[in-house]
């Protein structure tokens, strides 16, 4: 995937931009917050139709109108095209997009998602709360999936609902009132988690050649999904909604009193091992950041094996200071065709072989495009 | 701005109006304000009788200004099946389909705990009545195909299943998460002819 056109009317401080970047490799550089962050999230949207910073559309809109417009002329494989999206900031106002000019509901535009991007925060993932793996299996593995996002939305929103009944009823909660979210929360919550193993599963033989590339032989990685149901080495997907069922079924008495949904993918998590020791408690800060750049890059590459082309690579400030790890991660996402967009405070140093253009961002504008 | 004079009174007004927000209020307020005295007034006559004149059909529960309905007093319609919708707007846009020939029930929402709705706010014992009475065979969940739609659905299915009425739901054509107002009358055919058995 290669974006060849970016066209931006009042994406946050980009108040007007038509860009078209360098097949290849991008160096965006500036001063902070001239909007370089900015530019990948809008790149990120044209290629995703969401946001890796926010969850609500209208935050991308600038404060200087009520309407913004988004808009990339795309290469894929063997066809071009032009995805665009108009955002609407008054109440009610919501999200449109468009392929080639004709408005499409976003499931239909977006599969597979065409981008993989990697900011500062990701790097707190093995060490951060569950939630933070849970976000990046559910952005990054969860575009390999077709239904993946429309089950995941909709079990949050059946999870929503059976909270407040709960809540509103608790122990009173009638068998009547709740079985048509129980339904539900079975049916989509089953779905997700056996998405989420089945891509891990897919990924995994990747991140072991990344993982082991980065650190040069030496360190080996495993993973293991961890489930609020008491999943087994047996359990097959078609059993899994009756595991949950039975689940919930034992433990309701608990959520009428918690008042809330204690058993499903919302509660799950993902742990890794470094030679067989848990990355999150023995792993040493490097280690961690090594593994969190390996995931990346073996979802890169993962996405060419899947669908024999490279997604767009969006790159937040995390190869600033070149480590030895992070510059030959680096070389691993150079080595394939993959388009790469890298900003950086600072001028990046060292030699792309002619293959890309250096930009300057500076108030919300693209100005240069050194070789 | 006066916070409690006339032209503020007219903006909150407006803004309780759903979809509309304080700016948007603001504009339509002001917008009134600058057309000539007539404007509001055949606004306000409008508003005023529509309310007065419409009301629920004591059948379908349907919006109307003659009771019963004018569908519902149809003889050339299907009195055995009948399709369950949410809303008003629904109606209409089955009927624009013209897949469709038995009568309707308007629920006026769906089953929704973090809104406060549940089956006592919606015209579910209206159908129960219906359905004890009326010869009905055949009984069709249109409820929209979102989580909220999908509840009331399976929530009605289970409610009627024992009376050994057959209870289908619109299955094909809609696409994922769209409500049936944005269906176009084609697919909503198509949906109508591929329903499938509940339960
Ligand atoms: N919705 C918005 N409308 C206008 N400006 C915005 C919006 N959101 C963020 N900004 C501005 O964008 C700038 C930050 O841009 P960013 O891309 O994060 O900077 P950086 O170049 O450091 O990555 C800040 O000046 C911020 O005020
Ligand atoms: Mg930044
Ligand atoms: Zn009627």
């Amino acid at each position: 995937m290669i974006v060849r056109r970016l066209m931006l009317r009042n994406f946050r401080n980009l108040a007007d931009l038509c860009w078209s970047p360098h097949p290849f490799l991008n160096i965006l550089s500036g001063n902070n917050a001239q909007g370089k962050t900015n530019l990948l999230e809008a790149i990120f949207f044209c290629t995703t139709g969401r946001s890796f910073r926010t969850r609500r559309d209208k935050e991308m809109i600038g404060w200087a109108g009520q309407e913004c417009f988004a808009g990339a002329e795309l290469e894929g494989l063997n066809s071009s095209f032009e995805i665009s999206a108009r955002l609407n900031a008054n109440a009610g106002g919501r999200t449109t997009f468009l392929l080639n000019g004709r408005r499409q509901p976003r499931q239909k535009i977006f599969r597979p998602a065409m981008s993989v991007s990697f900011t500062p925060a990701d790097l707190e993932m093995v060490n951060g709360s569950p939630s933070e793996r849970r976000r990046w299996i559910d952005l990054d593995l969860g575009t390999f999936d077709a239904r993946y996002q429309h089950s995941l939305e909709s079990f949050e929103r059946v999870m929503t609902q059976r909270n407040n009944l709960l809540k509103n009823a608790g122990r009173q909660t009638t068998r009547e009132l709740l079985e048509p979210w129980n339904e539900q929360m079975f049916l989509y919550g089953s779905r997700v988690i056996e998405a989420r193993i089945r891509l891990l599963k897919l990924l995994l033989p990747h991140l072991r050649k990344v993982f082991s590339v980065l650190t040069s032989g030496k360190e080996e990685i495993s993973l293991k999904y961890l489930s609020s149901l008491p999943l087994e080495k047996g359990t097959k997907p078609e059993d899994l909604r009756r595991l949950y069922e039975e689940t919930v079924r034992k433990g309701f008495v608990r959520e009428a009193e918690r008042q809330q949904t204690l058993f499903g993918p919302h509660r799950d998590d993902l742990a890794f091992f470094i030679n067989g020791e848990d990355a999150r408690k023995y792993g040493s800060r490097g280690q961690q950041r090594t593994l969190v750049i390996a995931l990346k890059i073996s979802v890169v590459k993962m996405f060419f094996g899947e669908y024999g082309d490279y997604p767009v690579v969006l790159l937040d400030d995390v190869f600033l200071e070149l480590d030895r790890h992070r510059q030959k991660g680096l070389e691993e996402l150079l080595e394939g065709e993959a388009q790469v967009f890298i900003t950086s405070n600072r001028r990046l140093d060292g030699s792309f072989g002619g293959r890309g253009k250096t930009y300057t961002v500076a108030g919300g504008k693209v100005i240069g495009g050194e070789e | 701005m006066n916070g409690a004079g006339p032209i503020a009174r007219l903006v909150d007004q407006f803004a309780r109006l759903p979809g509309i927000g304080p700016k948007t209020a603001q504009r339509l307020a002001f917008h009134i304000l600058n057309e000539p005295p007539e404007t509001a007034r055949s606004l306000a006559r409008a508003l005023v009788e529509a309310r007065e004149k419409v009301r629920r059909c004591s059948g379908c529960c349907d919006l109307t200004d003659g009771d019963p309905c004018a569908i519902c007093r149809d003889p050339r319609r299907n009195r055995e099946v009948i399709c369950v919708v949410e809303q008003p707007r629904d109606v209409m846009a089955v009927e624009k389909s013209r897949g469709f020939r038995g009568l309707y029930h308007v629920l006026h929402g769906a089953i929704s705990p973090m809104s406060g709705v549940g089956p006592g706010e919606l015209t579910i014992r209206e159908l129960m009545e219906r359905l004890a009475k009326d010869g009905v065979r055949e009984v069709i969940l249109a409820t929209n195909p979102n989580v909220e739609g999908d509840a009331t659905a399976l929530y009605l299915a289970r409610l009627i299943k024992p009376s050994g009425i057959r209870v289908t739901r619109l299955a094909h054509g809609l696409p994922v998460g769209a409500s049936l107002e944005y269906a176009d009358e084609m697919t909503l055919s198509k949906a109508l002819e591929g329903r499938q058995d509940l339960g």
